[in-house]
């Protein structure tokens, strides 16, 4: 083992302070976190993160903009993430060869599509009758709509005269740029790029100019891209699910909301989605995060080259729904062929942010613990899981959950393994978890963190959510809270949260028929 | 500037705006957003980050090869273990048996205890098995390194075979045979929502009764014994045969050490000698196996057989693919498909060869039933735009760039992916020619050797297909662009719920 030499690594290092540690019995151990994350904010509350990592030859670079699925409206969901789409088409200097031709018909694209949508609100606020179910008039048409669609769509073809397709993310890979890729959120949307250091200015060129220039082709073909991805979510059995817990879980908030319906994806117009694009897609909503052989320095002479000339705008408009307390324990019965019969707790909790939330990493790592072993003790063979996921995330700095998963080998253990789940949660609420069992839980999570903390873009991605969550700051406190977590703590919050009216519970069945057939032997 | 401001009217104006406009957008001095083209940016040309492999290599009396490559980024360390054996390899399913024990039981006297000692390690394990290759590894906190290489060695040394049922590992480690249509998510992938469903009927059927197919049938499965797997682990698990990867927070002395304790009583010897397999004869007509499946999309792909591929082919392939399907937003099948029209989310293409058998090079889309076949055709239109048209010097420049100062870079970003690249490397090729030479080949690739590569691995008379979707769907399409119904493609093998 590497002897202790924290007087010859620099302090940014993370890794510092733990090597000075020498080894020491499991439960006696504590850890300390600091990641030596370097931050500055330009005039414009542009936030530049740099956590440096001295000879890494490729720098993991990120743009994360407070923006998603939380400001999508009921009727418009998936709105945000179809944003994030139509960010890749390009801007007035990438994507097209001649933008002074092409913006004319950009231009009557525009006044088309606001002529399109006086249309339908007009036709929308004649028709009275609202379906349920599948009874759904959504696609009622006039012969004005489906003249001024058929003229959005020649307008549109027009413009592709002068598309180079492609172009927005080309020379990203020329310069070897690897792992391309965005994510909309609820709480985010962020575009990512790993590049050599010696290109890193090629990040700032291209992301600046995607922030503000963006230009919105292929808008309908897109749409689809959405419908398609839609679909493949769809394609397996369990997503909808997931998203029927989701909906008994929480009320109000739209964490708890799917990323969209087939009837959402119709509505989008350009005017929405520019609407979004102007309002959220300011500095002073936006943090650059590189991590890699960079310095703070060097990324702000260019982030001030590149973004200083951006104007601070106007604060966006931020959620305001507060997800009320519940009052009683909601259960839902989902009867499939395709899933495998399965018990769903989930339990609401406060999000990232709140001086408990570490806390409940490790009550979630011990809680799959116990459930286990009672699960064994009990002669029930199952599969045990405990998370924080709500349909597309994995965490969240407005209400979240930690949801306990039991599949046990077949539908007849069902009910005895509720049982024994609920009456094990429920131990952690009058018992004193033991020191053992506090101690493991902690290096689980320990080396999960590690594991994140050694892949740059993984790091990059955590500083960058926690930023949008709650503050970048919060990253660290949050792992040096849990590291503290005591058995008190853990009993504590089970007391206070794994309770019956707290927690939503889905249980996957056969359907009755094929229930009935099975138990009949036919 | 001076010289620009002095221009009149109404041009001259214009001209003069232009000029100041360029010169502030040079200058960069935040008054006016910068918009050079990336090309004009002058960034410096990217270092090669490939260390010197013979300074990481450890090796041991046995013929073991280890390369250690210390990483103190966070304190675990990566152990791996490459083992030049794979499904190929022997009695049909007692590699799959072998994967499987190691998996699930470890080595020889510790089977019900190591699920208890890798999660007190808080280790990251996995066992994969290829038609070539099988890896280890195991992935710990710093403080249980040693007892972690120690197991890696223990496990192949001794893996836990007897006492197992290796008939029922082997098949259930190979998967479902490809005419399986058994439902649920614990059942065969077909429902799982993922193209890689169909690229596994797709081997299956493409290798169906040869050595390197991934599938085994249950009579194969019935006559596997435990005499067969211990076979292949006395022939294949030695010293010569094995290289070892170790990186993170390790000091190489220390490594070595250890690596010396746990390997020391491991049996020596070169690797087996294995020579090519037989080839696969192209079909004599095209063929598609489509399967019926009750969901949203359909999922297509399209390929046929990819012998094995020279160094000096290499370089062309991997240029000619990257532009074709290249998995990017900039690659052809992706324009195509989604960008220009909104049919799927993403087309790619896939050659993937093996040093001594047959692999495959497939085109794989997925999407809307009434598109599936308009997505066929134009898979089709573009391998053989490929092989009649050059590509562009943009083109070919953006592609050498991906994947020198991409693609290959990142087998050496950091110090685990480091020490597996030259772990490989090296069990496969015996030495590191390959990768000293990666960054030349690539960039001597001309648009005539990238027009070659097509016509040489890319055969759109030979493909055959597979369509998992709601066939009937499927069928009901209406002509989009004139293209040809999914059932003119070829014989047409039907397999229904």
């Amino acid at each position: 083992m590497r002897p202790a030499t924290a007087a010859a690594l620099p302090l940014l290092a993370c890794v510092a302070a733990f090597m000075a540690v020498p080894p020491a019995p499991l439960s006696a151990r504590q850890h300390t976190y600091s990641l030596g994350i370097e931050e500055r904010v330009l005039d414009n509350g542009l936030r530049v993160l740099v956590l440096n990592r001295p000879g890494d030859p490729r720098v993991a670079a990120k743009i994360f903009t407070r923006m998603g699925a939380l400001n999508e409206v009921p009727g418009e969901l998936g709105a945000a993430h179809f944003l994030e789409h139509l960010m890749f088409k390009g801007t007035q200097t990438l994507g097209t060869t001649d933008w002074e031709a092409e913006r004319p018909i950009r231009e009557r694209i525009d006044e088309t599509e606001a002529a399109l949508i006086e249309e339908w609100n007009r036709a929308r606020n004649e028709l009275r009758e609202r379906g349920v179910f599948h009874d759904y008039r959504h696609r009622e048409s006039t012969p004005r709509l489906d003249s001024l669609r058929a003229e959005l769509a020649r307008l549109d073809r027009e413009a592709r005269r002068w598309r180079d397709h492609g172009a927005m993310m080309r020379w990203y890979q020329a310069f070897g740029g690897t792992r391309l890729t965005a994510t909309t959120e609820q709480e985010y949307m962020k575009f990512d790029i790993n590049l050599p250091v010696e290109h890193v200015e090629l990040f700032f060129r291209v992301e600046a100019d995607r922030m503000v220039n963006t230009i919105f082709r292929e808008f309908d073909e897109e749409r689809m891209i959405l419908v398609e991805q839609r679909f493949g979510d769809l394609n397996r059995p369990t997503t909808p699910y997931y998203e029927a817990l989701a909906a008994l879980t929480g009320r109000i908030s739209p964490v708890f909301w799917p990323e969209g319906y087939a009837t959402d994806f119709d509505q989008y117009t350009r005017a929405y989605e520019e609407s979004l694009y102007r309002e959220f897609f300011i500095p002073n909503n936006t943090a650059l995060v590189f991590v890699g052989g960079v310095e703070l320095d060097g990324m702000v002479d260019l982030a001030e080259r590149y973004f200083g000339w951006m104007e601070r705008r106007p604060e966006p408009t931020r959620d305001r729904f507060t997800e009320p307390v519940p009052e009683a324990e909601r259960r839902m019965i989902w009867r499939s062929t395709e899933l495998a019969p399965r018990i769903d707790a989930r339990y609401l909790i406060p999000g990232i942010g709140h001086p408990d939330r570490p806390h409940f990493d490790v009550l979630a790592e011990v809680a799959a613990e116990e459930v286990r072993a009672a699960l064994n003790g009990a002669g029930i063979d199952a599969r045990v899981d405990a998370n924080f996921t709500v349909i597309h995330t994995s965490r969240f700095g407005v209400p979240g959950t930690l949801n306990v998963e039991v599949v046990p080998g077949g539908e007849e253990e069902l009910a005895r393994a509720e049982q024994v789940t609920l009456a094990a949660l429920g131990r952690l609420g009058t018992n004193e978890t033991s020191a053992d069992r506090l101690a493991a839980a902690k290096k689980r999570l320990r080396a999960a963190w590690h594991r994140t903390a050694r892949n740059a873009d993984a790091l990059a991605f955590e500083i960058g959510h926690y930023f949008t969550m709650d503050r970048w700051q919060t990253l660290e406190e949050h792992l040096n809270t849990r590291e503290r977590s005591t058995a008190a703590d853990v009993r504590r919050l089970a007391a206070r949260y794994f309770v019956a009216e707290n927690r939503t519970i889905g249980i996957v069945r056969r359907p009755e028929r094929a229930a009935a057939t099975q138990e009949s032997g036919r | 500037m001076n010289a620009a401001i002095r221009r009149t009217g109404s041009h001259g104006r214009l001209a003069t705006a232009l000029a100041m406009l360029a010169v502030l957008q040079q200058a960069g001095d935040g008054t006016a957003q910068v918009l050079i083209h990336p090309t004009r940016l002058d960034l410096p040309q990217a270092g090669d980050i490939r260390p010197d492999p013979d300074r990481l290599r450890v090796s041991l009396p046995n013929g073991l090869a280890a390369y250690v490559v210390p990483d103190a980024k966070v304190p675990l360390v990566t152990i791996s273990a490459f083992v030049g054996v794979g499904w190929a390899d022997g009695e049909p399913g007692a590699a799959h048996a072998l994967a499987a024990i190691l998996r699930s039981r470890g080595a020889a006297g510790m089977e019900a205890d190591l699920a208890v000692a890798l999660r007190r390690m808080a280790a990251d394990f996995r066992v994969v098995l290829g038609a070539e290759e099988l890896e280890i590894t195991l992935d710990v906190p710093t403080v249980d390194a040693p007892e972690a290489i120690a197991l890696v060695a223990r496990m192949l040394r001794s893996p836990a075979i007897d006492g197992t049922d290796v008939s029922t590992l082997a098949l259930h480690s190979a998967g479902p045979p490809a005419s399986a249509t058994a439902r649920g998510e614990s059942g065969p992938v077909l429902y799982e929502g993922s193209i890689e469903a169909a690229v596994n009927v797709f081997d299956s059927r493409l290798l169906e009764g040869h050595p390197y197919s991934p599938r085994i049938t249950a009579e194969a499965a019935a006559a596997l014994t435990a005499r067969h797997v211990r076979e292949l682990h006395e022939r294949f698990f030695r010293g010569g045969n094995i290289v070892l990867a170790v990186s993170g927070d390790i000091v190489r002395d220390e490594a070595t050490r250890l690596l010396r304790e746990a390997f020391a009583a491991f049996p020596g010897g070169r690797a087996p000698s294995r020579p090519r397999v037989q080839t696969l004869d192209p079909p004599e007509a095209r063929v598609a196996h489509v399967h019926s499946v009750d969901k949203l999309q359909g999922w297509v792909v399209l390929g046929h057989a990819l012998d094995p591929v020279s160094r000096a082919d290499e370089a062309a392939l991997l240029v000619m693919n990257y532009i074709l399907g290249g998995g990017h937003f900039d690659a052809r099948l992706f324009i195509e498909v989604r960008d220009k029209r909104g049919l799927a989310n993403t087309a790619g293409g896939f050659p993937e060869w093996r040093r001594r058998g047959p692999g495959s090079y497939t085109l794989r889309t997925y999407g809307r039933p009434e598109t599936i076949p308009l997505l066929i055709r134009i898979l089709q239109a573009e391998a053989e735009r490929i092989r009649s048209e050059p590509v562009s010097a943009e083109a070919l420049r953006v592609a050498k760039g991906a994947l020198r100062d991409g693609e290959f870079a990142m087998g050496f970003h950091d110090g685990a992916s480091t020490a597996r690249t030259f772990a490989r490397e090296r069990l496969h090729d015996g030495d590191h020619r390959a990768s000293a030479t990666f960054r030349e080949r690539i960039d001597a690739v001309t648009t005539e050797d990238v027009r070659m590569a097509a016509l040489r691995f890319l055969h759109p008379d030979r493909m055959r297909m597979v369509v998992i979707g709601p066939l009937d769907r499927i069928r009901q399409h209406s002509p989009i662009e004139g293209e040809p119904p999914m059932d003119a493609f070829g014989r047409i093998i039907e397999v229904r719920q």
